[in-house]
């Protein structure tokens, strides 16, 4: 049997992160990830307006829409404002990893498609560790959390973009 | 200050301690539930009221946060950033919890109830609750970026 085809991966950091970033994409494609690099590409005028971030969350969100399975990695400082855009993004699921709990349950769970690791909060071996977790956890595929992740894309198709935001949501709509 | 509480059936625990002890302490406090503990409930329905609450007292001047609480938090969070105008953070420290306010000046906090004890989650939303945006310039500057790409579509 062949062996399961590995998700793309898609990768974004800070620029106080290019060395870490340079780390895990060796990493990575030593394991046979094939992984695109998005940024930053300057001195850090990226980072001002999490240009990286939201790149990354959009290529993760193209693969999707071709049906090309990929997960994201974005590198950032506590990592909460990265967190905050990517989610901005359609079908984007980005979860905050912090341990390997929240590295497991990020995929099992929600399928989250990219993982947000903080430099300030965590050591380089710990972010690899989280990173090696996150990749090779898998959604558990399970009915109630399908149903949870189905509400969520169901408010982004009613709602996301809209400037009244006053209709309050309820499941089943 | 008015805080808009929701959680599921994970953080149950965490949030009846909380009400109690941030309304004891003079806070506004409004329960988005669930009323009863269900372990089938779903948390993205009660974080996205949670967070259009919040989004619609701070478009009204009201001074106003957001607490979402789940197993893990993240789903929550995920599901709090959907609504327009609402910054979750995840918070599982101290620092991550102050800097989330510092610097994304993030009006939601999202916390997992299976991954702290009850006294050190209240002692993070605590200090979230309590620390002040920075207004600094660069920061102010992301958060404009963030409110930009998510009414346009464009950074």
């Amino acid at each position: 049997m062949p062996a399961p085809e590995l998700p793309r991966v898609h990768l974004g950091n800070d620029s106080a992160s290019i060395d870490l970033s340079a780390y895990l994409r060796a990493h990575l494609r030593s394991r046979g990830y094939e992984v695109f690099d998005h940024g930053p590409t300057d001195d850090g005028t990226q980072d001002d307006d999490l240009g990286y971030a939201v790149a990354v969350a959009e290529a993760v969100r193209r693969d999707h829409v071709a049906t090309r399975e990929s997960l994201g990695i974005v590198v950032g400082g506590s990592g909460v404002g990265e967190q905050i855009a990517v989610n901005k993004v359609a079908g984007i699921r980005g979860a905050l990893v912090w341990n390997a709990d929240t590295a497991v349950l990020a995929r099992a769970h929600y399928d989250a498609n990219i993982a947000i690791v903080g430099t300030w909060q965590s050591t380089e071996p710990e972010i690899l560790d989280l990173i090696k977790t996150f990749v090779a956890a898998s959604f558990s595929g399970a009915e109630l959390y399908v149903r949870r992740i189905d509400q969520i894309n169901e408010f982004e198709r009613q709602n996301y973009l809209r400037a009244d935001m006053a209709t309050p949501f309820r499941r089943n709509l | 200050m008015r805080i808009h509480i929701a959680t599921d059936h994970a953080g149950m625990e965490l949030s009846s301690h909380l009400v109690e002890t941030l309304s004891g302490l003079g806070y506004d406090v409004v329960d988005h539930g669930p009323t009863s503990y269900d372990a089938d409930d779903d948390y993205p329905e009660f974080c996205i009221g949670a967070a259009q609450a919040v989004v619609a007292d701070q478009a009204a001047g009201v001074d106003t946060l957001g607490i979402v609480l789940g197993g893990s938090g993240n789903g929550e969070q995920m599901s709090a950033n959907k609504v327009a105008g609402a910054r979750a953070a995840l918070a599982w420290n101290l620092e991550t919890a102050k800097l989330a306010r510092e610097h994304n000046n993030a009006n939601l906090v999202a916390v997992g109830g299976r991954q702290h004890t009850v006294q050190e989650a209240t002692e993070l939303i605590l200090a979230f609750l309590r620390e002040p945006f920075s207004d600094a310039e660069r920061h102010v500057r992301r958060i404009a970026t963030i409110a930009r790409f998510e009414t346009t579509g464009e950074l």
